[in-house]
């Protein structure tokens, strides 16, 4: 008689992995920052079918409970009673029930940040959903279309030869240069606004870049967070492919998502060696270097327009909790005339996420909303005008989270507050996504 | 050993070398169980080798990509435990008091033992030990720190007790598993303290502490009493380790060398 297979197998799992997942104390501290198990706890948000929960119940959508609970199966298929007498089957309905658990997560990356442990949650989270895709467990909800809209090699299903459509005629896009804009769809199709800014004060400061155009596809950062991974190595390898055609050195992002996939994701797809044949930054990180190096001087900038408003920062947790970047976007800010800048209480590596991530907004949406009305309740703490940042996704939830409150704080991306304190125009070419715009 | 008579040696030997098997058998299949993963991201699972296990462990652990070296990981990060400090002071408590009472008495127990063998065995040590009584009380400063320690240890499992008893997320994350191995470890720390009041009840050494510990009990049963909390204490701190929620004791200190440490 054949053997049975384990009901959840180690497929996906590094070994680093399957140790971290034993390495768990249960010291619980991940409850106290778990922005998902949060709003569950506090019953701002109930998941679908999971109505009428115990407290205790509620705790399986925190990180220390998925963790036991994946060890729990994982020792069931391979611990020291399945080599002696087969894997114990598990009932698929216990096994799906943990797979929801772990794709209510929106991988900000809080729980392995605080974890005593040191254990890698968000890859632990990551891996257990390409197991979950590759057992047709997985994805989550709408999450199942992101493979369907990449066929344009676009999450916006857009045209490819639209992708510098937004980009204003006297904007100089040199064809090769050393310095390349990875716009990321979104700026490109659906916040153009974030796209003129970013090439309006890379211009102003004069910064000689490329662009791919349409040789940019997606950075697939939505399909590696809900583990369909299917399409991730053609469009990796296209990517830096491109860039290498150009001959591109260093690569600048003003999207944290797209920033987040290339420099930790990339790499583990790439088939041209180890690393990526070129350095990637996040803007403001490549603005400090020019800064520093005496390359460009403060007084390049030339502020026109003091900003006289008091602004907060929200780090994004790909750019900031994820690749560490916290002190060069806060440079930028502090350096724009009148600004008011004021941190929320909860900043740089213990930030609030927003709720945008790991395919939570498309999955969930119901939960993004709630988890980014309490960001921007964060922001009126501090008495804020305006809550910015450096990330596409994070700015359509806040706004979102905005909307549905009775606020009058306002969202302005990093690039926006720099251009228009620039005095530069941030009007739209006409465009066929100008009615789309976010 | 002497203390318990020959018959308790062999006890002793049995249970120690049952450890030893048990302990080593099933970190060995845990390192199996960790072999199944894959050596890195997308790549194929190595089938249970322990060996790749252990190559890939090494090769991360020394991984020149670390921000910090590995001895400050190992006394920052493990022997410190700077990340709870970080968090809470009082799992931090907690923790330190439960983890290095549990390595010291391990470690005096060993000491203790190695002395035994040389003294039964390699004629060592007869100046020191005097004959017909405990090994361990010809030496006063291993008696001293495995008290100190052994109260140390009582108080981090006091934490973990009444931090279950009395904080509510604490409390209702708590698993049958969780309050058995919290139990097990209490009763063994208990039993340490009883065993030796039982040792001193009625003697010329004894003092109102001991007393307190003797429970009033007659210290013609103390061999039974020591036998039976060294034998648990064999079997559920150190032979459990690999099969039980205890394997955090070896995961732990690797995960966070994994990763390089830091705060």
């Amino acid at each position: 008689m054949a053997r049975r297979e384990p009901s959840l197998t180690t497929e996906r799992f590094t070994t680093s992995q399957l140790l971290e997942i034993d390495a768990c104390t249960r010291c619980g501290e991940c409850l106290n920052w778990c922005p998902v198990y949060e709003e569950i706890r506090e019953e701002t948000f109930t998941p679908e079918g999971r109505e009428g929960m115990t407290d205790v119940q509620k705790m399986d959508f925190a990180p220390k409970n998925k963790l036991t609970t994946t060890r729990e199966m994982i020792n069931k298929g391979y611990g020291l009673r399945a080599k002696l007498f087969g894997p114990r089957q598990i009932a698929e309905d216990d096994v799906l029930k943990l797979k929801d658990e772990i794709y209510h997560c929106t991988t900000c990356g809080i729980c392995g940040t605080v974890c005593e442990a040191s254990i890698n949650t968000v890859e632990i989270w990551e891996s257990f959903r390409r197991n979950a895709v590759i057992n047709k467990r997985g994805p989550f909800g709408k999450q199942t279309g992101f493979v369907d809209l990449l066929a344009s090699h676009n999450v916006f299903a857009a045209d490819q030869e639209d992708r510098l459509c937004w980009v204003p005629e006297d904007i100089e896009i040199k064809d090769k240069a050393d310095v390349a804009y990875f716009t990321g769809c979104t700026a490109a199709y659906r916040m153009q606004r974030v796209g003129v800014a970013t090439t309006r004060v890379l211009q102003a400061l004069d910064i000689p870049f490329t662009m791919l155009g349409p040789e940019e596809w997606c950075c697939v950062s939505v399909l590696i967070r809900t583990g369909q991974l299917e399409l991730a190595s053609e469009f990796v390898n296209h990517n830096v492919n491109a860039m290498i055609d150009k001959g591109v050195k260093t690569v600048i992002y003003a999207c944290a998502g797209c920033h987040r996939t290339s420099i930790i994701d990339w790499p583990k797809f790439y088939e041209g060696g180890d690393e990526l044949p070129f350095e990637i930054l996040a803007l403001s990180e490549y603005v400090g270097r020019l800064l520093d190096d005496g390359t460009l001087q403060e007084s390049d900038f030339d502020w026109k327009n003091p900003l006289k408003q008091r602004v907060t920062m929200h780090d994004s947790c790909h750019t900031g909790r994820h690749v560490g970047v916290f002190d060069p976007p806060r440079r930028l800010y502090n350096m724009v005339p009148g600004i008011d800048f004021v941190e929320m209480a909860r900043t740089r590596e213990l930030q609030r996420c927003c709720g945008a991530g790991g395919g939570i907004k498309a999955g969930v949406s119901d939960l993004a909303l709630k988890m980014a009305q309490k960001r921007v309740a964060d922001a009126e703490l501090v008495n804020a005008d305006i809550i910015s940042s450096t990330c596409p996704f994070c700015r359509r939830n806040i706004m979102d989270g905005m909307n549905a409150m009775d606020t009058k704080i306002i969202f302005k991306d990093q690039m926006e507050i720099l251009a228009e304190a620039m005095g530069l125009d941030l009007t739209l070419p006409d465009n066929p996504y100008i009615d789309k715009q976010m | 050993m002497e203390y318990y008579s020959d018959l308790s040696f062999g006890i002793m030997m049995v249970a120690g070398f049952a450890t030893v098997i048990l302990f080593l058998g099933g970190l060995l299949f845990q390192m199996k169980k960790w072999g199944y993963g894959s050596a890195g991201y997308g790549k194929e699972g190595q089938g249970g080798s322990i060996g790749g296990f252990l190559k890939l462990l090494l090769s991360q652990i020394f991984s020149k990509k670390h921000e910090q070296g590995v001895i400050t990981t190992l006394i920052l990060d493990i022997l410190v435990q700077r990340r709870i400090l970080k968090r809470s002071i009082l799992r931090w408590v907690m923790h330190i008091t439960i983890f290095w009472g549990w390595i010291m008495l391990f470690v005096f127990s060993l000491v203790i033992f190695v002395v035994e063998i040389l003294h039964k065995y390699g004629g060592m040590f007869h100046d020191t030990i005097t004959v017909g009584r405990p090994i361990v009380e010809s030496f006063p400063a291993i008696v001293m720190l495995n008290t100190v320690f052994g109260y140390v240890l009582l108080i981090g499992v006091l934490i973990a007790i009444a931090r279950r008893l009395f904080i509510t997320e604490v409390r209702n994350g708590t698993t049958f598993y969780d309050a058995f191995l919290t139990g097990g470890l209490f009763i063994i720390v208990i039993t340490g303290f009883i065993s030796e009041g039982i040792k001193y009840h009625g003697t010329e050494y004894a003092t109102a502490i001991t007393d307190f510990w003797s429970l009033g009990i007659s210290n013609t049963a103390a061999p039974p009493a020591a036998l039976f909390h060294v034998v648990i204490s064999l079997l559920f701190c150190v032979a459990m380790i690999p099969f039980t929620k205890y394997i955090h004791i070896i995961a732990t200190p690797l995960s966070i060398l994994v990763h390089g440490g830091g705060e």
